[in-house]
C-alpha cells in the first residue's frame, strides 16, 4: 500500500515537471498558429494542463489538479519562471487547477475520455480567461478568437490525455476508477 | 452504447473557432508594415522608422526572473515620437501601446516625461520594441509595435 502510494506521489511530481516544461516544448509550432491568428497564445497551456488533467484523472482525490497546480507554482517562482504575469503568476497556475477538479467532479457520469476533454476545455479556458485578466487585456474579436483556439486546444489535448491515461494506467498498475 | 457527446463538442468548437478566426482577421486593424501609427484626439499619424532621428540607447531592463539584460541599440524617446506627430508630450494622460498581436500595455504621462524611460528600439527584423527602463519584470517590453494611442 505505502509502496503504491509513494509510486503515485512520484507520479503527480513527474506530471508537475511535465506539465511546466511541456509549453517550451510545443511553443515552436504554437507560436506559428497564434502569430498567423494574430493572438498572444492558448495552444501551450491547453497542451501543458494535459498533464493535470491526466493525474487527475489517474489519482482522483479531491484537490489533486489544484494541489498540482499550487506546486507547479511554487515550483515556477523558485525557478524564476513566473513569465509575464510575474508575482500574479500563482493565480495562473491554481485557477485551471481548481476548474479541472470542478469538471471532473461534474462529469463523473460520462466515459473517461470526454471528461478529460472537457476539463481540459474549460481549464484552458480558464488559464486564458486569467490571463487577459492580468496582462493581456484583449477585448472583442481577439479576446474571442483566444479563447477559441485555448477551448479548441484544450478539447484535443483532453482527448489526447484519453488515450495516455489507460497506458500509463497499465503501466504504473494504478487502480481502475470506478465508472471509467 | 453510449453517446460521445465530445466528438460532436470538439467539432462544433473548430467551426466556432475558424468562424471567430475570420471575424477576427477580417475586422481586425490593418497598419503599415514597418509604420508606427499614433492616434491622438481622432487623427491619426503613420510614423515609418527612417522619419525619426535616432540615438543610441543604453540601458539594463529586468524580466521577471529578476535576470537583468543590456540594451545597447538604436532607438528614440517615445515622447520624440509623439513630438514627430504632433502631440505634446506635456498634455498626455496615459498612453496604450498595441502590439500587432494585440497585446497591450500602459505608460502614464509622468513616465512618458522622465527623460530615458520609455524608448522605442529598432528590432532586428525591422519594426519597434518598447522599452520601460526601471521596471521590476518586462511585461511591458512590448515587441512588434503597431500603433500608440494617445488618451
Amino acid at each position: 500500500m505505502r509502496h503504491s502510494r509513494l509510486r503515485r506521489l512520484l507520479f503527480l511530481a513527474l506530471c508537475c515537471d511535465f506539465g511546466l516544461f511541456a509549453k517550451q516544448l510545443v511553443s515552436p509550432f504554437a507560436n506559428l498558429v497564434t502569430d498567423a491568428l494574430h493572438i498572444p497564445g492558448g495552444i501551450g497551456t491547453s497542451f501543458s494542463l494535459m498533464f493535470l488533467v491526466v493525474s487527475a484523472a489517474l489519482v482522483p482525490r479531491p484537490g489533486c489538479a489544484a494541489i498540482m497546480g499550487a506546486t507547479q507554482s511554487l515550483i515556477a517562482l523558485i525557478m524564476g519562471r513566473v513569465g509575464s504575469m510575474g508575482a500574479l503568476s500563482p493565480i495562473g497556475y491554481i485557477v485551471p487547477g481548481v476548474v479541472i477538479d470542478l469538471v471532473m467532479r461534474l462529469t463523473k457520469p460520462l466515459p473517461l475520455t470526454d471528461r478529460l476533454a472537457l476539463a481540459n476545455a474549460v481549464g484552458a479556458v480558464s488559464a486564458s480567461l486569467t490571463a487577459n485578466l492580468i496582462v493581456f487585456r484583449l477585448q472583442g474579436a481577439p479576446l474571442a478568437l483566444y479563447v477559441c483556439v485555448a477551448a479548441s486546444s484544450g478539447a484535443l489535448c483532453g482527448l489526447l490525455g484519453g488515450r495516455i491515461v489507460p497506458l500509463v494506467r497499465r503501466a504504473l498498475s494504478f487502480g481502475i476508477q470506478k465508472g471509467d | 452504447m453510449k453517446k460521445r457527446i465530445v466528438p460532436i463538442l470538439i467539432a462544433v468548437l473548430l467551426i466556432v473557432t475558424a468562424a471567430v478566426a475570420v471575424w477576427h482577421l477580417s475586422t481586425r486593424e490593418q497598419y503599415e508594415a514597418g509604420g508606427l501609427t499614433v492616434r491622438f484626439g481622432g487623427t491619426e499619424t503613420v510614423l515609418k522608422a527612417d522619419s525619426l532621428t535616432k540615438s543610441e540607447i543604453h540601458g539594463e531592463t529586468v524580466n521577471g526572473k529578476g535576470e537583468a539584460s543590456a540594451i545597447d541599440a538604436q532607438g528614440v524617446a517615445l515622447s520624440e515620437v509623439l513630438k514627430a506627430a504632433g502631440v505634446d508630450p506635456a498634455a498626455v494622460e496615459r498612453i496604450e501601446v498595441i502590439a500587432s498581436d494585440e497585446y497591450r500595455a500602459e505608460v502614464t504621462g509622468d513616465e512618458l516625461r522622465d527623460e530615458g524611460k520609455v524608448c522605442l528600439i529598432l528590432q532586428d527584423g525591422g519594426g519597434f520594441q518598447m522599452i520601460v527602463f526601471g521596471d521590476p519584470n518586462s511585461k511591458r517590453n512590448v515587441r512588434d509595435l503597431v500603433a500608440v494611442e494617445v488618451q
